[in-house]
């Protein structure tokens, strides 16, 4: 069994990570999704990705989580290095668990819930018999609160909410230490959505699990971090604690999504712009924003932003 | 026969499979159901008769016997092409669906395989060598499966994109377990269709080769009937050619109907864009 550090080492370091999509071969043009980004997530801590749609939120959870490769840049997981997939040691994967944005393509449809839940168990030969697997299913199901005479159905044989419970209990069921959660509740409706978020929150609170919750929707966000990170354009803009975020945000961006200064609409951004990547709608820029990008840097209290203005 | 694993096929699929089972039934029990030995010889040209159900040919072979283990080489063929090429083509669709480096080059070769035209070249290898079942199977299997592999590897592609497999890759899944637990079931039944329909190809292919008289003058297939027959330009003259030419054929036909017929009916199941049509 690997060692863990102390609780002031972080769990999870993300190092200067790069990640540039290029489509077609001659003319495609290269798409940065994430950019310069550099993320430390503490043992047992929590934090919120938020951002419009394209901010490269979903890209940044996969190179946590070492699915996607970066472009450039280095993921440690507790020391170690997960930026060449191939190389990661199979303990490690049993230690993260992700959970997809969609519910219903979480799982394989031609499987039942039962099975589907009991995968990762499977994969890393974690239980000795059948029956020793059913009772860790049950309890499992129990812990989220499913119905357990749904366990026998297909996937599409339940409800977005009752899946997305079997989802999460699929991803505790190693036991994970750093769990990724892209968008859980945006395809549920409201009721649902606080029910399944209240879980996740008790979950993680209860199992002392590091959480990166990515949401578009800044309220939900805050909701489930302990931290926030907003992101634009593939960079981290401002990274704060939440009441600090939500209470005194310094970006005009994050200032745009809580709805505190009116953002004008602009028809087409510029691309591949040099300066301030919120340069085209900001109603506070100045000249140098235009030529140059602004640094993320601490102004006092672990509050991270990047502007010319602070 | 399992009540259930044939409601799972359309009106269709249930003539073609039931068709397919007859054909392979005649050729199994060929020895037992056949009423004469297919090396004995009679009067040349003789009409159906009760002694000859299907009449004689143009040497004095009873037809109806020769059909009946005719039906033995078609099936062999079929089967051991189908079997080969689907396996070889699965695999390697298999493979270059899911390692992202290895398909272009995968799809140059599958490219190269797709543009030999297999007729002609038959053709030219029979004459080459030495003309045997096994040879035509060897040859057939070696064109056949880049097509499988070709309509096989985006449904691969597009299983293997799934949310749910990167879900099991983060967990610490490795690449053959999904392949083997989640991509190939979800790719058997296309597999299966494929196999079908490359079988119905294989039995025309190999009729064909027959009928240009590549083929060994001793194998009893229906192709080679087809070919002794339409070297008699006499049978033209009066009826015989409805004894003689008509029935291979006619079983040709049917075969190759009810491979299509299963294959389509699979086809139409497994492909959502294909449901709307109802014919």
């Amino acid at each position: 069994m690997m060692r863990f550090n102390s609780l002031k080492t972080p769990l999870v370091q993300g190092i200067n990570l790069t990640k540039i999509f290029r489509y077609g071969l001659i003319w495609g043009e290269p798409v940065e999704a994430v950019k310069n980004v550099n993320i430390n997530l503490l043992r047992g801590a929590s934090l919120s990705l938020t951002g419009e749609s394209g901010s490269g939120k979903t890209t940044l959870g996969k190179i946590l989580l070492g699915i996607i490769r970066p472009t450039s840049g280095k993921v440690l997981f507790n020391g170690i290095d997960l930026t060449n997939p191939k190389r990661v040691p199979k303990y490690i994967r049993r230690m993260m668990s992700y959970i997809p944005q969609h519910p219903e393509e979480a799982f394989d449809p031609r499987w039942r819930l039962y099975d589907n839940i009991a995968e990762p168990l499977r994969i890393h030969k974690l239980i000795g018999s059948k029956e020793e697997e059913k009772e860790i299913i049950f309890k499992l199901a129990e812990d989220v609160s499913l119905d357990t005479s749904l366990l026998n159905r297909r996937p599409f044989e339940v409800s977005g909410g009752e899946i997305q419970r079997a989802v999460i209990a699929s991803a505790l069921a190693t036991n994970p230490l750093f769990m990724v959660c892209d968008e859980p509740t945006s395809m549920l409706d409201i009721s649902t959505q606080a029910d399944i978020l209240r879980l996740l929150k008790n979950i993680r609170d209860k199992l002392n699990i590091s959480l990166l919750f990515i949401s578009h929707d800044i309220e939900i966000a805050s909701f489930m971090g302990f931290k926030i990170a907003v992101m634009l354009k593939g960079r981290i803009v401002e990274m704060a604690d939440v009441d600090k975020l939500i209470n005194e945000p310094l970006h005009p961006y994050t200032q745009g999504l809580l709805g505190i200064v009116k953002v004008e609409y602009v028809s087409s951004y510029a691309k591949n712009c040099r300066g301030c990547p919120y340069y085209d709608r900001c109603p506070v820029k100045m000249l140098p924003c235009r030529e140059k990008e602004p640094k993320l840097k601490n102004v006092g209290g672990d509050h991270y932003v990047a502007c010319f203005r602070y | 026969m399992d009540v259930k694993a044939l409601s799972f096929l359309g009106i269709k699929g249930k003539i073609g499979l039931i068709i397919i089972l007859f054909v392979v039934f005649i050729g199994i029990t060929a020895p037992v159901i056949s009423p004469y030995d297919p090396t004995s010889l009679f009067e040349p040209f003789e009409p159906p008769s009760s002694t000859h159900l299907l009449g004689t040919d143009d040497v004095g072979h009873d037809v109806l016997t020769i059909l009946i283990y005719g039906a033995r080489v078609s099936i062999l063929v079929g089967f051991a092409t189908a079997t080969i090429s689907t396996f070889i083509g699965l695999l390697t669709a298999l493979i270059a669906g899911c390692y992202e480096g290895l398909d272009p080059i995968i799809s140059r070769i599958l490219d190269f395989f797709l543009v030999i035209p297999r007729i002609p070249f038959i053709v030219i290898i029979s004459a080459f060598l030495t003309p045997n079942i096994f040879i035509v199977i060897l040859v057939l299997s070696f064109f056949g499966w880049a097509k499988t592999a070709r309509v096989i590897k985006p449904l691969v592609k597009q299983v293997y994109s799934r949310e749910y497999v990167k879900r099991l890759k983060c967990i610490g899944a490795g690449n053959w377990y999904i392949i083997l637990r989640h991509i190939l079931p979800a790719t058997f039944p296309l597999a299966v269709a494929q196999f079908v329909l490359e079988g119905g190809h294989a039995i025309l292919a190999e009729a064909s080769i027959g009928f240009f008289g590549l083929e060994d003058p001793s194998t009893l297939s229906w192709g080679m009937e087809i070919n002794h027959a339409l070297q008699k330009s006499i049978i033209f003259l009066t009826n015989i050619w409805t004894w003689v030419l008509g029935p291979p054929i006619l079983m040709l036909t049917i075969t190759l109907l009810s491979t299509t017929f299963i294959s389509i009916d699979l086809e139409t199941r497994i492909n959502p864009r294909l449901k709307v049509r109802s014919w």
